[in-house]
C-alpha cells in the first residue's frame, strides 16, 4: 500500500479521468485514513464520518494535488485538519493533564489487570489511554508509533517542525507509559507484545 | 550531560544524528534512570504496535467512492438578520471587486455574477452564501506538503 501515486491525466483529459484517479487513490489508502481517524476519535462512527469529510475536502482540492507526491500523506493532512476543526467546534476537553501520571482517572476494574491483556484485548486500554492525551500529542503518537511515519512525514501531516513532533511524541509517550504501566511491564517481562 | 529528555525518544526511534546518538549513549552508560526510561519507551512502542484497531465498516469504501466534492464550509452561524446583513455587505464588496478587475477579466466577472446570482436566490441558505463567499475567501485546504 506504499506505492507512489500514479500520474494524473494531462490537462484537458477531463474531470472524469481525474475522478477515476481519485477513486483509485482512495481505494488504495482508505484503510490507513480510517485507522488514523479511529485512533484520533476513538469511535468507529465518528471515524467513518471524519474519513468521509476528509474525502470530500480532498476531492474538492484534488486539482492542487501534485502527482508524484504521496497522496496518503496529503489526505492524512486534510483529515487531521478536519479533526482539529471538529475538536475546536466541540470544545471537548476530556483529555488528562500530561503531568497527571497517576492514571487514576483512567482506571477501571479491568484496567490494570495484565492477566487480561491478551493481545486481541489490547485495543480497548490502548485506545482509552490515547483518548486521554491532548489531541496534538495523541496525533504525534498515532502517526509515529502506530502508523510508522518518520518525524519528517508526521511533521508534514501535523504542520509543525520535526522537533515539535519529537517533543510531543516524547511527552505523550511518558504519559502513556504511566497510564499503561501494567501493560508496559508485561511487555518488558516478555509476557505481552 | 543533563537528562536528554526528548532525545531519548529520538534515540529509541533511531532518529538522531550520529553526534546526538553518541551523546545519548554516553549519558545512558552513566544514568540508570534514563536507561529505565529507554527500556520503557521500547516496551511501549511494542505495546502500541500490537494493538489492532477494529476493521472499518465495509460500507465505508463504497460511500467514499461516491464522494461529492465538499461544498465550502458554512461560515455564518448567526440568525436570519445577520445572514441578510452579511449577504448585503458582501454583495456590495462584490460590486466593488468587479469594478476594480483589470480589463480582460470577463471570465472572473461571469463567475462572480454567477455566485452573486446564487447568493441572491437563496441568501439565507448556507449553500448560497458559502458559494458566494468562496469567490473571495482563501481556501482552507493548502497545497501539498
Amino acid at each position: 500500500m506504499e506505492a507512489e501515486a500514479g500520474s494524473l491525466p494531462s490537462q484537458g483529459a477531463g474531470t472524469q479521468d481525474a475522478r477515476a484517479e481519485f477513486g483509485r487513490l482512495v481505494e488504495a489508502y482508505w484503510r490507513s485514513a480510517y485507522r488514523f481517524a479511529y485512533r484520533l476519535t476513538g469511535n468507529p462512527e465518528e471515524a467513518a464520518d471524519l474519513v468521509q469529510e476528509a474525502a470530500e475536502e480532498a476531492l474538492r482540492a484534488f486539482s492542487r494535488f501534485r502527482p508524484g507526491t504521496r497522496f496518503d500523506r496529503w489526505w492524512l493532512r486534510i483529515l487531521y485538519n478536519s479533526f482539529v476543526d471538529r475538536t475546536r467546534r466541540q470544545r471537548r476537553q476530556s483529555h488528562l493533564p500530561l503531568d497527571d501520571l497517576s492514571g487514576k482517572l483512567l482506571a477501571t476494574e479491568s484496567w490494570a489487570d495484565p492477566e487480561a491483556a491478551l493481545e486481541e484485548q489490547l485495543d480497548g486500554p490502548v485506545q482509552r489511554a490515547l483518548n486521554a492525551l491532548p489531541p496534538e500529542f495523541r496525533a504525534a503518537v498515532i502517526l509515529v508509533d502506530l502508523e510508522g511515519l518518520s518525524y519528517e512525514d508526521a511533521a508534514r501531516v501535523l504542520r509543525c517542525p520535526p522537533g515539535t513532533v519529537r517533543s510531543r511524541l516524547h511527552r505523550g509517550r511518558l504519559a502513556l507509559r504511566e497510564w499503561l504501566r501494567a501493560y508496559v511491564d508485561a511487555v518488558r517481562r516478555g509476557e505481552l507484545g | 550531560m543533563r537528562h536528554p529528555q526528548d532525545l531519548l525518544s529520538g534515540y529509541v526511534d533511531g532518529a538522531l544524528s550520529a553526534h546526538e546518538a553518541a551523546e545519548v549513549a554516553a549519558h545512558l552508560a552513566e544514568c540508570p534512570a534514563c536507561r529505565e526510561t529507554v527500556s520503557d519507551l521500547r516496551a511501549l512502542r511494542r505495546l502500541l504496535a500490537a494493538a489492532k484497531p477494529p476493521d472499518p465498516d465495509p460500507q465505508l469504501l463504497p460511500r467514499l467512492l461516491r464522494t461529492d466534492p465538499r461544498p465550502p464550509r458554512p461560515l455564518l452561524h448567526g440568525g436570519r438578520w445577520l445572514a441578510v446583513a452579511g449577504a448585503t455587505a458582501l454583495l456590495a464588496v462584490a460590486s466593488a471587486r468587479v469594478s476594480h478587475l483589470p480589463p480582460g477579466s470577463g471570465g472572473a466577472v461571469r463567475e462572480l455574477r454567477e455566485h452573486a446570482r446564487l447568493a441572491t436566490h437563496t441568501p439565507l441558505r448556507d449553500v448560497g452564501l458559502a458559494s458566494f463567499l468562496s469567490a473571495f475567501l482563501p481556501d482552507p485546504v493548502e497545497d501539498n506538503p
